[in-house]
This record gives structure tokens, C-alpha cells and sequence, in this order.
């Protein structure tokens, strides 16, 4: 009798704890229904930004829970008793079993670069709501799945890299186009990128000033780590930290000093030459030197600033002031050329699907994982964490008066030089901004002008400077700009010096099949020549960036979205071939939805950006439209050299598109010739 | 609650590759005495090279 009541409260606890479970994830799905379709159908003036964190987590958390899950258990049929790479060939080397939330941070803090900060401010143009949608849904269905699914078969390949999958599972053609598309993303990314930080720092002397002296900090703190506590990471963070700080508030007082702000205020050009020789020493310099250091530095802030502006937008809860849907869904924004679709899912790649992340979950992390059945948590669940950081982007960007971020974004090429002009085009535009507001921003933000400071960073840097002013004191406003502009650039600079030494390996793999002796990657003749010539590719673009009065962004940002959506194709293509060849053609669709909507999204806009009839979308009109302003004398003299130089560069990225398309078709219709042929 | 703190402060120095030395001794201890054990600097110019030989941060 006593068993029988025992079984029947044993039984009831259960039957109560699994209705528990299911109704606590019914409330998730309606808070989730509520708040996306409050966020998607909301026409008035302001939403509150809470209404976004609420419908990101919970579309994440029911897309972990059901739909990685599911993957995990039909798809991939992953097998929690299977040893993985890292137990298997265990040499405490390179395959190490390590804890599961150690994989995850090591994986997240390599995912995350700067990529989901500027891709939601950029696209913002179009309203919050295009972003928003394509950051949630392309991260659930397709980011998510890509990442998740390039660890799980790179695991079940003895931790194989996405270039070595590539040429085993498609061919030489994908082995191939994977590394032309590899080194040429990096190439785009770096130079954007440096485009970025250029612009945060033109005639900013405290910005300036906060940026050069994150290298000493850097070169310190890696003089400490090697010689004098070797190895003792966390302090030497610390440390590195509170010297970053220091150097914040140092920068302005550079800023107020008439004698010492002069070495600090330069122009684009300066500032891109600097960037230059600094990629060039970066990737030359011994790796504890310079780039060991910044990386621990930048992992800190980054985690650091993040989990800060997490917290301050829950405790703030700030009004999101961007219509959901502006007019330049037409394609006229001022900020980059082109319509929503497709250049949303072009513009923002990291945060929703990012090609590059197919390299980092065939690369460290299957070599670390102890077990299978973290594979969604780290392939999946580190790529919605990355989403929600592109969330917050969105929402910093967001926060600011629509006529305030395109003041700031607009580039003197779309609105003029002359700020009273610029005010007055904006205005037409429906936004209101006036002189006067600008420059009581600009002065509380301890900067001379904000206007046409394109590329992201100080939109977002002005953002986030209010949302922690708000939160944590609005009297150092100034302060937390130039910290939220140390913060982007300490990483964007990590991501140069990183790329320019994988790019440097690269170029040495290739031409050591040539010249062997120039394979030896530590051969210093070959260690220069391929710096310099890594560095000269992205320095040529970073420079056509800074002279082209559209301000770049333009060009680049586009351009790097298709080189990466293309990389991501790529990637899905492995995973499609994987699962058609391994007789599972039934849940092809998880990785073929997603790359068919690659294709469909970065063939349109590549074929846009090359034929395209307007100015600013079309490279091919846009060159054609400067050699006729050339012709009938609408250049001045003096300008002729640059536009010429201009109209070549139009041209060359023209070319970069077109193959980068010619690559993408090549490798889907090898994908689908090589997997039919197998299957039969 | 200091136990927490403890676990906490383990978790962030394994996290931030701040006991790897340490782990490397334990590791040499138990299985690789065959090889030469590396000084503290060795070893961590030996994860550095090998940390920074690949793709390691993404955009």
C-alpha cells in the first residue's frame, strides 16, 4: 500500500513537472508571439527597446530548445557515447578535452568580432525593422544551422578544416573556391574595417589619441606576459584594462591641450597610411609582441562592454526612435545605395549568417569538445548569443533621433560638405535634426563636428555613449563615447592583425607549392614579402575607401557582405552534400533553405552591384558616370588623377563581384552534380 | 558562497587560458615524462605559435 502511494506521488510529481515544462514554454512562445508582433506591426512613434530584447530571447530560446534540438536528434543524429577528435587523438596539443562552457566562451569570443556591431548600425537606414526581422530569423534558420551543422561534420572528420571538407566532400573546384574566397574576404573585411576605425578617428584627437596608445598598452602588457609574469593572463587583463581607462581619460585631456592636439588631428589619408604601416609592422612584429596581448585585451573589453550595455538597455529601457520602415527601403538611402531586398541580407551578414564562423567551427572548437551532445549548444547557441549582440547594436543605433544618425552616417558625397546644407537635405527627408543640436552633441560627445562621420562606429559609439550616460551618469558622456570608440577599435584592430597573419600564411601555402623555400613560414624574406603584399591588397582598398567621397562604406560593406554570404554558400553547400550523399535527403532543407535564400539574396545584389542602371548601386554606371562627367568637364583639374583612380577601382570591384558570383555557381552546381552522382 | 567564488575564479582562469602552464605540468606529470618538460616561457610562446597559426577571429 505504502509503494503504491509512494508510485503514485513519484507519478504525479512527474506527470505535474512535465506539464510545468510544457506550459512554462507555452508562455514563452506567446511572450515571444507578443512581443515580435508588437515589435513588427508597431507604427507609432516610439517602441520601447524591451519589446526587442523580449522577442529575441524568446525566439531564441524556443528555436534552441525545439529546433536545434531536433537537428541534433533526426538530423545529425548525434551520439552522446561516440568519442569525439579530442579524446580520440588526445595530445594535449591541439586536441584537448575541455569543459563544455570553456569551448563555448573560447568559441563565442572567436565568432564575435566586430562584424554585428557595424552591420546592424549600417542597415538601420532602412528602419529597425528589416534588420531586426533578418538578425532573428536568419540567425534561427540559417547562421545558427550553419555553424552547428560545420562542427558537427568537421567533428565527424576528425576535426577537418571547411577548405579540407570542401575538396573532400565537392572536389578540388570547392577545395579551390574556398580558399580564393577565404583569402579574398579577409582582404575586403580588413580594408572595411579599417575604413571604419579611420573614420572614427578623423580630426578626433582624443579618439586618435585613445587608439595609438592601445599599441603600447598592447607591446606592455606583452613584454609582462612573456618577461615578467610569464603566462598570468588574467592580471596582466586587468591591468591592460585599467591602463585602457587610463588612456580614455588621458585622451582627453590631450583633446584640451592647444599644444598637444595638434600630433593627434589628422586627416583620412594620414590616418589610412598610419593604419597601413601598422598592419604591416602587426603581421611582421612577433605574435607575443603585438598581437598575443591585444587579442586578451580586446576578448576582456569586448565580454566586458557587452554583458555593461546588456545591462544598461534592461535597467534603461530606451525608446527606440527609427521608424520601423523608412523611405530608403527604395533603395535611395544615403548611407549605402540599393533596396532592401536584397541589400539587408548583404548588409548585415555577421549577427544573422556569416560565412567566416564555417572556419572557426571547422577550425579550434571540434578539436576541443568532449562530447557530442554539445554540439548545439556550442554550435548553435554561441551564433544566437552573437545574434542578440547584433540585437543591441541595432537598438544603440536606434535609440538616436532618425535626423541625428543620418547626420551623423550621411556622407558629404549624398548631403555636402557645408553642415547648414546637410541639416537642410536631411530635414527634406522627413527627419528633424538642426545645426545647433549637432553641435551641442559634438561638444557633449568632446568632438568638433559629428557630421558625415561614416561607417558605424561613432553612430553606434554616440548610442551606446546615451545609453550608459543614462544608466550610469549622463556627466561623462564624452567619456564613455571615446570608451564605446576604444572599444570597436581595439577590436577592429585585433581582427586586422589576425586577418593580415592568416592572409600572410595563406599567400606562403600558395607560393611555397611554387618556391618551396617561400612556404617556410618563418623565413623572414617570405615573411615580409607576403606581409607586404597582404598588406598592399587591403591597403589599396582601404584607401580608394578613404579618397572616394561616398565615403566607401558604400562599396566595401556590400562588397564584403557577398564575399561572406558567399563563404557561407559554400559551407551549406558541404552540409547539403553531406546530408544528400549520407541517404538523408529528406532533411536536406535544413542547410538547403538557407542556401537557396544565399543564392537568391547574393546573386540579386551582385548582379545589382555590377548592372545596376543607378549610380550608386552599379559599379559599371558609376564608372561609366565619372568618365562622362570627366568628358564634359564637370571635374576640376586638380581632381581628374582620384577620379580616374576612382573609375578603376569601380571597374576592379565589378571583377571581384563577378567572381565572386562565377565561385558561388561553380561550387552549388558541383555540390548538386557530385551528390546526385554518389547517390546513384 | 566562497565556494562559488572559488569555482567562479577557477572558471574565468580557465577561461582566459590563465592556468594552461598549470595544466600543462599536471598533464606532463601524468602522461608525456618521455618528453622534455618546457620552462613556463617555452610553453607559452609554444601556445602562442600555435594559437596564432590558423584562423582564429572571425569579422
Amino acid at each position: 500500500m505504502k509503494q503504491q502511494i509512494n508510485f503514485g506521488i513519484k507519478f504525479g510529481y512527474i506527470m505535474i513537472k512535465k506539464y510545468f515544462k510544457n506550459i512554462v514554454w507555452i508562455l514563452v512562445a506567446l511572450l515571444g508571439a507578443l512581443a515580435f508582433s508588437t515589435v513588427a506591426l508597431s507604427r507609432h512613434e516610439s517602441i520601447n527597446a524591451v519589446w526587442f530584447i523580449t522577442a529575441a530571447v524568446c525566439v531564441f530560446m524556443i528555436a534552441y530548445r525545439f529546433y536545434a534540438s531536433w537537428i541534433a536528434a533526426k538530423v545529425l543524429v548525434i551520439d552522446e557515447f561516440k568519442k569525439t577528435p579530442a579524446v580520440m587523438l588526445r595530445n594535449d596539443k591541439d586536441f584537448i578535452p575541455t569543459n563544455k562552457w570553456i569551448v563555448f566562451g573560447h568559441h563565442f569570443a572567436a565568432i564575435a568580432g566586430p562584424g554585428p556591431l557595424v552591420g546592424p548600425t549600417l542597415a538601420a537606414q532602412f528602419g529597425y525593422l528589416p534588420g531586426m526581422l533578418w538578425i532573428l530569423i536568419g540567425a534561427v534558420l540559417g547562421g545558427a544551422v550553419q555553424d552547428m551543422t560545420a562542427l558537427f561534420f568537421s567533428m565527424r572528420r576528425n576535426g577537418k578544416s571547411l577548405g579540407q571538407m570542401a575538396k573532400d566532400e565537392i572536389g578540388v573546384i570547392g577545395g579551390t573556391a574556398s580558399l580564393i574566397g577565404t583569402f579574398l574576404i579577409m582582404v575586403i573585411l580588413i580594408a572595411v574595417l579599417g575604413l571604419v576605425v579611420v573614420n572614427a578617428m578623423k580630426h578626433s584627437p582624443w579618439a586618435t589619441s585613445t587608439v595609438a596608445a592601445t599599441i603600447p598598452i598592447a607591446i606592455f602588457i606583452g613584454i609582462y606576459l612573456r618577461s615578467i609574469r610569464t603566462g598570468r593572463v588574467l592580471e596582466a587583463s586587468l591591468i591592460g584594462f585599467g591602463l585602457l581607462l587610463l588612456a580614455v581619460f588621458a585622451g582627453g585631456l590631450i583633446d584640451h591641450s592647444q599644444m598637444l592636439r595638434i600630433y593627434f588631428d589628422h586627416d583620412s589619408l594620414t590616418l589610412a597610411w598610419a593604419i597601413i604601416f601598422y598592419g604591416f609592422a602587426a603581421a611582421v612584429l612577433p605574435v607575443w609582441l603585438l598581437l598575443a596581448p591585444r587579442d586578451y585585451l580586446s576578448t576582456f573589453v569586448k565580454l566586458g562592454t557587452v554583458i555593461i550595455l546588456a545591462v544598461a538597455i534592461v535597467i534603461l529601457q530606451p525608446e527606440i526612435k527609427m521608424p520601423a520602415l523608412t523611405q530608403f527601403t527604395n533603395g535611395s538611402g544615403p548611407i549605402f545605395g540599393g533596396s532592401v531586398f536584397p541589400f539587408v541580407f548583404i548588409t548585415i551578414a555577421c549577427g544573422s549568417i556569416s560565412g567566416f564562423h564555417s572556419l572557426i567551427a571547422s577550425g579550434t572548437t571540434p578539436k576541443l569538445l568532449d562530447n557530442e551532445k554539445y554540439i548545439p549548444m556550442v554550435g548553435y547557441g554561441a551564433m544566437l548569443l552573437e545574434s542578440f549582440v547584433a540585437i543591441m547594436a541595432l537598438i544603440a543605433a536606434t535609440v538616436l533621433e532618425p535626423g541625428v544618425f543620418f547626420a551623423i552616417n550621411s556622407p558629404a558625397g549624398i548631403v555636402g560638405a557645408d553642415a547648414l546644407g546637410a541639416i537642410q537635405k536631411i530635414n527634406a527627408w522627413g527627419f528633424k535634426v538642426t545645426v545647433e543640436e549637432m553641435e551641442l552633441l559634438a561638444k557633449n560627445m568632446g568632438e568638433t563636428s559629428l557630421f558625415a562621420r561614416t561607417g558605424g562606429a561613432p553612430s553606434l559609439a554616440v548610442g551606446m555613449a546615451n545609453i550608459f550616460g543614462k544608466a550610469f551618469g549622463s556627466n561623462l558622456l564624452a567619456m564613455w563615447y571615446h570608451f564605446a570608440i576604444m572599444f570597436e577599435a581595439i577590436f577592429i584592430l585585433t581582427t586586422l592583425d589576425a586577418g593580415t597573419r592568416v592572409g600572410r600564411f595563406m599567400l606562403q601555402d600558395m607560393i611555397g607549392n611554387i618556391y618551396p623555400k617561400f612556404g617556410q613560414t618563418s623565413w623572414m624574406p617570405s615573411i615580409i614579402l607576403s606581409s607586404a603584399i597582404v598588406v598592399s591588397c587591403w591597403g589599396y582598398f582601404l584607401y580608394i575607401g578613404v579618397i572616394d567621397p561616398n565615403g566607401g562604406v558604400n562599396i566595401l560593406w556590400p562588397l564584403f557582405g557577398i564575399a561572406n554570404q558567399m563563404l557561407a554558400a559554400i559551407a551549406l553547400s558541404i552540409g547539403t552534400a553531406i546530408l544528400i550523399k549520407s541517404n538523408k535527403v529528406k532533411y536536406a532543407w535544413v542547410t538547403g533553405l538557407p542556401l537557396l535564400w544565399l543564392m537568391i539574396v547574393t546573386t540579386t545584389a551582385a548582379f545589382q552591384k555590377i548592372f545596376s542602371q543607378d549610380v550608386r548601386v552599379g559599379f559599371i554606371a558609376a564608372a561609366r558616370d565619372l568618365t562622362d562627367k570627366i568628358n564634359i568637364g564637370l571635374i576640376e583639374d586638380n581632381k581628374i588623377s582620384v577620379t580616374h583612380q576612382l573609375i578603376f577601382n569601380q571597374k576592379l570591384d565589378a571583377f571581384i563581384t563577378l567572381l565572386l558570383l562565377i565561385i558561388l555557381w561553380i561550387v552549388v552546381i558541383d555540390m548538386l552534380r557530385i551528390s546526385f552522382f554518389k547517390k546513384k | 558562497m566562497l565556494n562559488y567564488i572559488k569555482s567562479l575564479y577557477k572558471f574565468i582562469r580557465r577561461l582566459s587560458g590563465d592556468d594552461l602552464y598549470d595544466l600543462y605540468l599536471m598533464s606532463h606529470k601524468q602522461c608525456s615524462k618521455k618528453h622534455k618538460l618546457m620552462t613556463k616561457k617555452e610553453f607559452y610562446q609554444a601556445t602562442l605559435d600555435k594559437k596564432w597559426s590558423g584562423i582564429k577571429r572571425c569579422c
